[in-house]
């Protein structure tokens, strides 16, 4: 039994590919930036800005994403050849909102603040486009490990874009970075106010729009 | 994928289970961590309000626990405001409280911290609708039981940016040092003004019982407004016993 067990693996090594072949590193990075889901494929924009006030929030979203996409990518990868076709849908939408709920459960329970400051938008991971996308274009038709390095490349180029917009939105509305006063307060009494609109949707907008400018002039990327 | 109909069936039926006993497990397993911090998140508040804890202070938990057991000591008033001696304030809810139709039955809880042997603190739970949603709150009075010593809002789902400045602290430090009687002794409340009240309200003396408003958020606040007047009547039997005993 052991035996068998052991000798299957061995079976496989031989025909798989390096862990970390061209492709595979292909799959991993094109999410981060040149096939980035926000800035690139315009995905995932309603929690991205609506959570970004500040960095703390940004990040365990980021996280939450992460956790979420990489785990139904990798479980949804492995059962890929007996999921029946018909029902595909429903348990790729099983497996995201049971997943969401423990995020949401455990964020109740050991990130209150933050679970509190988040309130919907952990629960509305469910209908992130990111994820969905992720199990019906990648996890249906790829084996479990490429399944997981495209998780990672995607959560991270989502956490990554959700950082950059979070630590300019407090910088400049709030003046602070991850809470903690960054500007001095020398500055204030010489009369420099914090830009109120940046705390405000709209201000999410326009460094959103600013960003997507940068990243597809430096990915050359352009909408047909 | 020529497979039956019953293989789609039992498929989904077993991965539903499956993901039945992995949620049941989660929820269960975090609930008391949980509801723990409820509690310190409600507690935390009333901290604030009374002004033993800063606003920016951040307390772990259990040391929010603590702090709360050693200074705060609470009760239960009726609506004529008796003390009902011997009953606990912790775990009453105000809301499920006043939810009853005979005010013979309301419970109202009161949070006192005492200061050489001298009640120095009230708070009081105060909520009420506001735009969109309740609004959740405690107000602190100091030991005249008129001037506002602090204001919380823990809990609302106003609109961010607009109503939802009532978390703020500018908006609650605005209430500090507001009087809810005046000078003849009669429950004046305070209330929301439309802007700033420098601007807003002509007669000077009258600044006492109104505080700035939120441009953008008129609606949210009346509900504040309204939420204050509604529950220092409820509380004002006890209020003015307190009062005539001083």
């Amino acid at each position: 039994m052991a035996d068998a067990v052991a000798a299957v693996p061995q079976q496989q090594v031989k025909e798989r590919e390096p862990l970390f072949s061209q492709k595979n590193r292909q799959v991993l990075r094109d999410p981060l930036s040149d096939n980035n889901p926000i800035t690139i494929q315009v995905l995932g924009i309603c929690s991205a800005l609506a959570v970004t006030t500040q960095v703390k929030p940004s990040l365990v979203m980021g996280i939450a994403v992460v956790f979420v996409v990489l785990f139904s990518n990798l479980i949804i990868s492995i059962i890929r050849k007996i999921i029946p076709n018909n029902v595909r849908i429903i348990v790729q939408m099983t497996v995201v909102a049971s997943l969401v709920v423990v995020v949401d459960q455990v964020l109740k329970a050991y990130a209150f603040d933050v679970s509190r400051q988040l309130s919907v938008f952990v629960a509305l991971i469910i209908t992130n486009c990111i994820i969905m996308g992720r199990l019906e274009a990648f996890a249906m038709v790829n084996k479990p490990w490429p399944s997981v390095l495209d998780a990672f490349g995607n959560g991270f180029g989502y956490a990554l874009v959700l950082l950059v917009i979070g630590f300019f939105r407090e910088l400049l509305g709030s003046g602070s970075v991850f809470g903690l006063q960054v500007i001095p307060q020398g500055l204030y009494d010489a009369g420099y106010v914090d830009n109120g609109l940046m705390v405000l949707a709209p201000g999410a907008f326009i460094l959103m729009g600013l960003l997507i400018w940068a990243q597809r002039k430096m990915s050359g990327y352009a909408e047909e | 994928m020529g497979r039956s109909k019953i293989y789609s069936v039992v498929f989904v039926i077993i991965i539903t289970l499956f993901w039945g006993f992995v949620l049941s497990y989660a929820a269960t397993s975090l609930r008391e961590r949980q509801e723990f911090n409820e509690i310190v998140n409600i507690r935390t508040n009333i901290l604030v309000a009374t002004g033993l804890i800063d606003r920016d202070d951040t307390l772990a938990p259990e040391e929010v626990d603590e702090l709360y057991n050693t200074s705060i000591e609470s009760f239960v008033v009726d609506h004529e405001g008796r003390v009902l001696t011997g009953e606990p304030a912790d775990g009453v809810d105000l809301e499920v409280e006043l939810e009853s139709p005979d005010p013979e039955d309301w419970r109202l809880p009161v949070f006192v911290v005492t200061k050489n042997g001298q009640a120095d603190v009230y708070a009081i739970p105060v909520f009420g609708r506001g735009l969109w949603s309740t609004l959740y709150g405690y107000l602190a009075l100091e030991r005249d039981l008129s001037t506002v010593r602090g204001i919380t809002f823990y809990d609302h789902a106003e609109t961010a940016g607009l109503g939802a400045e009532i978390s703020e602290p500018w908006f609650q430090e605005n209430f500090v040092g507001k009087q809810v009687f005046d000078a003849a002794g009669n429950l004046r409340s305070i209330g929301v003004a439309k802007g700033a009240v420098t601007d807003t309200i002509s007669n000077a003396a009258d600044r006492d019982y109104f505080v700035d408003g939120i441009s953008g958020a008129s609606q949210t606040g009346r509900g504040v407004t309204n939420l204050l007047e509604d529950k220092l009547q409820l509380y004002e039997p006890y209020i003015r016993k307190i009062r005539a005993e001083n």
